[in-house]
């Protein structure tokens, strides 16, 4: 009896919750498909009689929303490869490597964790002007190419192989490259994953960096191409809603397809299996 | 690797083998003079220890008596401090592990969990390019050796323990190495397969011929399997003999009392050569001596001395010379250990085989010494030859 009672109240929540996460996403498919004469019009219309597809056609020619999404994806897809790369070499390093002052190199790592970002704006700024890299994909790429977080939580992935793998794979032949590849790699594919669904995540929604590294519609990403659209079509807010939808596509596909990895990746280390 | 009183080393197929595997020539492994630091503590001092070629030469200790240290010393996943190692002829501190040639047996099994069985046998081939036919067949060829054919395509979280086992002992075989390293392989079976594992590794070794060099805690596992056994105690070698030696004539009072279930009795005493024959006064009583004993202890002219003796050589008898009050009693069918407590508190371990006696606890009873004890230096432990 109190078991029912207990699953209709967790039903109730996540029902509950569902609404709240769900309702804002539904108004903005609406709202896509209206005018804005009928967005303005009140009580407001909370399903689209005669859906008008106009607003994505235009996301597309006016706000040149096409230029911007594939800035975004030359960007977050460099971002994520490489911050993929460097965190397991390193984390495989910290782990499996023995080398003089890895503890304190490690520590060092981590300490970038408790910069905030804010703080290496101007200092990364300067940087890539001296480069010469203001107005480039390096500009907006080489910042990100490695990642305190990836390190450390691939290195405490890493550690809870049995070590006795690694010595197997040495007398079996394996150098440390090959055991990343054939055995810890493998082994260890979830947690990677969902680190590279998190740094894909991070990477698609900068908006801070883009808009000072840059200022030329050429290399924009689309989080900073929906800011100008807001600004420059204020009567046309349909197109504004439409864009919005077509910058979170990719996350939702994301998270659509990678959902079980990542959960399997974020809960790896407290159900050991 | 049969039982007790060895069987000549090197008497193996010689390059052929059973069952489609050949097996390469095997060769003899030395320490000479290893030492291994880890800071300020020595894993393994300076250890001489030459395995024979084709021999099964157990390593046994405690915990942390530097054992595991000296064979991944062998297998070259530690690098020794100082002194020589060698594989064959060959000197092979700079050698890496993997062109030793050696193939080793983890406690863990340390199988590739993704891999199945088939892929984890194959692991080794794969990293020195060997051909796909060929490798297929020496696949083959080790599971058919060791009954995994049909188990070819699991994966290792859904095999048994001592299937496990077995695949993690045909990734070592099917390479042909010129010897295997096994680090405790049986530890983590329960006991029934741990001795049905023991009599197949025995087994195994009799039809490849092959160097082993095991190391183990267990010293009934020692005994079994090992031709001969090396005894390690913080990491000093203290004796390296067939398992009838180890046993019968311990080189000093740790190996007596590390080797034999139940453990042999160790007690102070104090020489008494008053009057021809000595005897040795103990808490509890006296154990008396035959005269090449009492000769052995009289050469030595010392006050005191330790005396072994082990629970199978003690007997209830109302003539005994020690007098002991029964205080434990486990019956294990075949036979009974009694714990027994002497007048100053110590125990002494009874082995009572068959039927004999029904002694009941509490009774107090008279316990006499079956030939003469051991004799060791009560300063340094060492055995006093009789």
């Amino acid at each position: 009896m109190g078991r029912r009672w207990g699953r209709a109240g967790r039903y109730a929540l996540l029902t509950v919750t569902a609404v709240v996460v769900g309702f804002p996403i539904y108004i903005t498919v609406v709202n896509s498909l209206l005018t804005p004469q009928q967005i303005a019009h009140r009580p407001p219309a909370l399903f689209p009689l005669h859906p008008l597809w106009g607003a994505f056609v235009q996301a597309f020619t006016t706000a040149h929303l096409g230029l911007y999404l594939r800035n975004s994806a030359v960007v977050t897809v460099a971002i994520t490869v490489a911050e993929l790369v460097t965190s397991v070499l390193a984390a495989y390093a910290f782990t499996f490597v023995a080398f003089p002052f890895r503890r304190v190199l490690f520590f060092v790592c981590l300490a970038t964790l408790m910069v905030p970002m804010e703080a290496t704006l101007i200092p990364n700024r300067q940087t890539i002007g001296a480069l010469g890299w203001y107005n480039t994909f390096p500009a907006l790429i080489v910042p990100f190419m490695a990642s305190g977080v990836g390190v450390f939580l691939l290195r405490q992935a890493f550690l809870q192989l049995p070590r006795e793998l690694h010595d197997a794979a040495t007398l079996d032949g394996y150098g440390h490259l090959r055991f990343l590849l054939r055995v810890v790699v493998p082994l260890n594919r979830p947690i990677i994953a969902a680190f590279g669904i998190y740094a894909f995540l991070t990477a698609w929604n900068q908006y801070l960096w883009p808009l000072i590294a840059t200022d030329s519609n050429n290399v924009r990403t689309v989080q900073i191409g929906l800011r100008q659209l807001e600004s420059l079509n204020i009567d046309q807010i349909n197109v504004i809603f439409a864009g919005t939808l077509l910058a979170a596509m990719p996350i939702f596909a994301l998270l659509l397809v990678f959902q079980k990895q990542l959960v399997r990746g974020l809960t790896a280390g407290a159900v050991k299996g | 690797m049969n039982g007790q009183g060895g069987r000549p080393a090197g008497a193996h197929d010689g390059g052929t083998g059973l069952g489609g595997l050949v097996v390469a020539e095997p060769c003899r492994l030395s320490f000479e003079g290893v030492t291994k630091r880890f800071g300020d503590v020595i894993a393994v001092d300076d250890l001489t220890l030459e395995v024979a070629a084709g021999e099964s030469l157990v390593l046994l200790g405690p915990s942390g008596c530097g054992k595991s240290t000296a064979l991944r010393i062998m297998a070259g996943l530690e690098t020794p401090t100082a002194g020589v190692v060698c594989i064959g002829d060959r000197v092979v501190n700079d050698v890496d592990a993997k062109d030793r040639d050696v193939a080793m047996v983890f406690q863990s099994y340390a199988l590739y969990p993704h891999l199945n069985v088939r892929r984890n046998i194959e692991f080794p081939l794969r990293s020195r390019h060997v051909p796909a036919d060929e490798r297929a067949r020496l696949v083959a060829a080790t599971a058919r050796s060791l009954g995994l054919e049909a188990l070819l395509d699991r994966k290792p979280a859904q095999l048994s323990g001592g299937q496990r086992q077995r695949v993690a002992l045909a990734r070592a075989i099917v390479r042909h190495p010129r010897a295997f390293l096994m680090d405790e392989p049986l530890s983590n079976l329960d006991a029934r397969l741990r001795t049905e594992m023991r009599a197949e590794l025995a087994e195994l070794h009799r039809r490849l011929g092959v160097t082993v060099l095991y190391v183990t805690h267990d010293q009934v596992e020692a005994m079994t399997m090992g031709q001969r056994i090396a005894i390690l105690r913080d990491g000093v070698l203290q004796q390296v003999d067939v398992p009838r030696t180890v046993h019968d004539r311990p080189a000093n009072a740790f190996v007596a009392g590390f080797i034999g279930s139940p453990p042999m009795n160790i007690l102070a005493g104090r020489v008494d050569t008053a009057d021809g024959a000595a005897e040795v006064m103990v808490d509890g009583g006296s154990i008396p001596l035959g005269p090449a004993a009492t000769a052995a202890l009289r050469r030595r002219g010392l006050p005191d001395v330790t005396v072994g003796v082990r629970p199978e050589h003690l007997r209830a008898d109302p003539a005994g010379t020690l007098k002991v009050t029964v205080a434990l009693a486990e019956y294990l069918g075949h036979e009974q250990h009694l714990g027994c407590r002497l007048p100053g508190g110590g125990m002494l371990t009874v082995r009572l085989t068959g039927t004999r006696s029904a002694l009941v606890l509490g009774d107090t009873v008279a316990l006499a010494v079956e030939g003469d004890p051991h004799l060791f230096d009560p300063v340094d432990g060492t055995r006093i030859d009789v």
